[in-house]
């Protein structure tokens, strides 16, 4: 394999593998595959995260102390909205 | 309801360590109108808001808030006679509060809500003590009470004798608030001694959580499509050091939760059959108005008197 070869070959591999990375984080994107804490290491907001699964929109225990889960305007309606 | 009981129940599962209070801020009832009787519920709607009551008992919320939005259905299942026996059948009734609706002294029909209640919990992460008392007080912006038998006072000065009271007999306040954007900062101005407030008026998009002083602010999404969720993170002595609001979307990634589910569709098939009924109902009489028109049309033609609808 002569030096231009070589640096082709090189190239391809390179290429390869920004191709791979980028498909990667697309996928991840898309399936909603979320890192699960934020910068401060609390579970993350998913509000736009619509993907998730609910152990995902569960998210990680982070060390709270106590949880209020609040909700408004039923309208007298059992059913799923939206 | 189904999925919102399965978020609850998966968080109970998932987080044994962390407490969790489940809440309503307001609007639980429908409060469609009869066409032909003014300031009365439609039969149809009767029924739903009975199903909220039954719902809401089995698959339980911590306490409710009775907003102005409730008060059409309030004048009904709150009425003196048939109170006690309510709230045996289906006991969140007895857990709704407002500290500012308040029955109509003339009227004297109306059995008195509890302007706050105080819930205990237990738990490793809550400071030295391992418990907490969590004082929930209910407020509602004013808004003309009509004949409901209700009086609606101003919130503001309701909130100002309602929290050092609830302060001295809880660790952590919380309002839960059926106000504008406006009143809840306002409220949250006058009283900082206010550890939480939760507030709700049917707004699709909520402002961001925020902090202002000591006071924790987030708002409810519209329908409760996507639920909140606000965490607090306690120092030793049990004082709020931090906090984390999240919305979860209530969408098909969240299944229901079976036994809700099968409440869902019982309540619903009832519902469908008495909104069919009203439906034809109203078409019949259309008809029958219809045809009286006709009648008349043809005596104006032949100088016969008219004859006027009877109901």
């Amino acid at each position: 394999m002569n030096p231009v070869q070589q640096r082709f070959m090189i190239f391809c591999v390179f290429v390869a593998v920004i191709i791979v990375g980028v498909a990667l984080l697309i996928g991840r994107g898309l399936t909603g595959t979320t890192v699960e804490v934020d910068l401060n290491g609390k579970a993350k907001n998913i509000q736009a995260e619509r993907a998730a699964t609910l152990q995902e929109r569960l998210g990680v225990d982070d060390g709270a102390s106590i949880a209020f889960i609040y909700g408004a305007d039923m309208e007298g309606s059992l059913e799923t909205c939206g | 309801m189904a999925r919102r009981a399965k978020y609850v129940e998966s968080f109970k599962e998932k987080y044994k360590d962390i407490p969790v209070l489940h809440v309503d801020v307001g609007h639980l009832f429908n409060e469609e109108l009869a066409a032909e009787k003014p300031e009365t519920l439609r039969e149809d709607a009767l029924l739903m808001n009975e199903w909220m009551l039954k719902g809401f008992s089995q698959f339980k919320l911590d306490v409710v808030n009775f907003s102005r939005r409730d008060m059409l259905y309030g004048k009904v299942v709150l009425d003196k006679e048939k109170y006690q026996q309510q709230v045996i059948s289906t006991p969140i009734l007895g857990d709704m509060i407002s500290a500012n609706i308040v029955p109509a002294q003339d009227i004297n029909k109306i059995t008195p809500l509890k302007p706050y209640v105080i819930r205990e919990v237990q738990g490793n992460r809550l400071g030295k003590k391992g418990s907490l008392k969590v004082g929930f007080i209910g407020l509602t912006e004013t808004w003309p009470a009509g004949t409901t038998g209700f009086v609606i006072n101003e919130p503001l000065e309701k909130i100002k004798a309602v929290v050092p009271e609830v302060r001295a007999k809880a660790d952590l306040v919380v309002v839960l608030a059926y106000c504008t954007l406006g009143v809840a900062k306002e409220i949250i101005k006058q009283n900082p001694d206010i550890d939480v407030l939760i507030a709700a008026n049917a707004v699709a998009l909520p402002p961001p959580p925020q902090r202002d002083g000591k006071t924790i602010f987030v708002y409810s999404v519209n329908q409760t499509k996507s639920l909140g969720e606000l965490r607090l993170y306690l120092d030793e002595e049990g004082k709020v050091k931090d906090y984390l609001n999240r919305y979860i979307a209530l969408d098909k990634n969240v299944p229901d939760q079976a036994d809700a589910a099968k409440v869902v569709a019982t309540a619903k098939t009832e519902i469908d059959a008495s909104k069919a009924k009203l439906l034809a109902a109203e078409e019949e009489e259309l008809k029958r108005l219809n045809e009286l028109n006709n009648t008349n049309q043809k005596s104006n033609a032949t100088g016969q008197p008219n004859k006027v609808p009877s109901n």
